[in-house]
């Protein structure tokens, strides 16, 4: 769990108040950023498929074969979010009893990818699904 | 690819617990975080957990006496060349039964030249070489042949962007 210290800089403030306030770990608001995610890349199709085959020399059937591996990779993390799991929890601790299998986020996870559409993705798409607020490091 | 992702991700995902960061921050803060990386850090990073890939794996191969050698060429081929050679799970290495070896160099030379998609190579098979145009080596196709003059070294196929190279002893 985050500090936060007066004396240093924060240079991710809302992440540490969304951390503390475990808003990442609503399952509904993790339904809605992967199905805003989707959307967008969805909907950037073209430039995606365009920037893979510019930038790292792929053939179509190689930049279209990536982007379709992101998406497979976007829907599994989705699929894997179930709300009445997470409700059968949350009431499980109400009621004192324990639940050993549950997960949760560890908080904030600061991601290093390589350079590419699936490297970027995946980490990003798996860290959301855990529960956890995002920080990925991508060069200018 | 790194703008146009930039812009999706803003777009996309909520700035309260999704951020790009274009610059490393300070320790402090990555203390307090898990840090994923792709590539080993080159430094030691202070932080919760440090969760990374090895930068250069090591992937191997082995083909014995009962592959499908077809399938295994292009299977082979497409892991190595396919994608510009970026892939990180293509073997670097590929142990072959002495048994199958000629047959195998046979099937890779089509198999990699499909992968490859260029005319320009340069194969060597049971000691008979070939180049399929009149390009100019490359710089690397030049270092790859004086590497073929070492003695139990045979460079099985070259072209500008990327290589077989057969040897007796790693």
């Amino acid at each position: 769990m985050p500090t936060l210290e007066a004396s240093s800089f924060n240079p991710f403030p809302r992440l540490s108040i969304a951390c503390i306030e475990r808003q990442a770990r609503s399952v509904r608001y993790q339904q809605n950023q992967f199905r805003r995610l989707h959307g967008l890349l969805v909907d950037e199709k073209g430039l995606l498929l365009q920037a893979l085959r510019d930038d790292f020399g792929f053939s179509d059937f190689e930049a279209l074969f990536e982007f379709s591996l992101t998406l497979l990779e976007l829907r599994y993390h989705y699929d894997s979010l179930d709300l009445k799991r997470e409700v059968a929890a949350s009431r499980a601790i109400e009621d004192k009893k324990q639940d050993a299998s549950r997960t949760v986020g560890t908080g904030i996870v600061y991601i290093m990818p390589r350079v590419g559409l699936l490297s970027i993705l995946s980490p990003i798409c798996a860290a959301m699904a855990a529960g956890n607020c995002v920080i990925v490091e991508v060069g200018s | 690819m790194a703008m146009l992702l930039r812009n999706i991700l803003h777009n996309a995902l909520s700035r309260d617990t999704f951020e790009i960061a274009s610059d490393r921050p300070d320790e402090l803060f990555l203390r307090q975080c898990v840090v994923v990386t792709q590539c080993t850090p080159e430094t030691h990073i202070n932080c919760q957990k440090l969760i990374y890939s090895p930068s250069a794996p090591n992937n191997f191969a082995f083909i014995d006496r009962t592959a499908d050698l077809k399938l295994a060429a292009r299977c082979l081929s497409f892991a190595r060349f396919g994608f510009n050679g970026t892939s990180s799970y293509a073997p670097h290495t590929v142990f072959v039964h002495e048994a199958v070896l000629g047959l195998l160099a046979l099937h890779l030379i089509p198999a990699a030249t499909s992968a490859i998609g260029t005319s320009d190579i340069s194969f060597n098979v049971n000691g008979t070489a070939a180049k399929v145009s009149d390009h100019k080596s490359s710089k690397d196709t030049i270092s790859l042949a004086s590497l073929a003059e070492t003695a139990g070294v045979t460079l099985l196929f070259s072209s500008p962007k990327g290589a077989i190279v057969q040897t007796d002893d790693r």
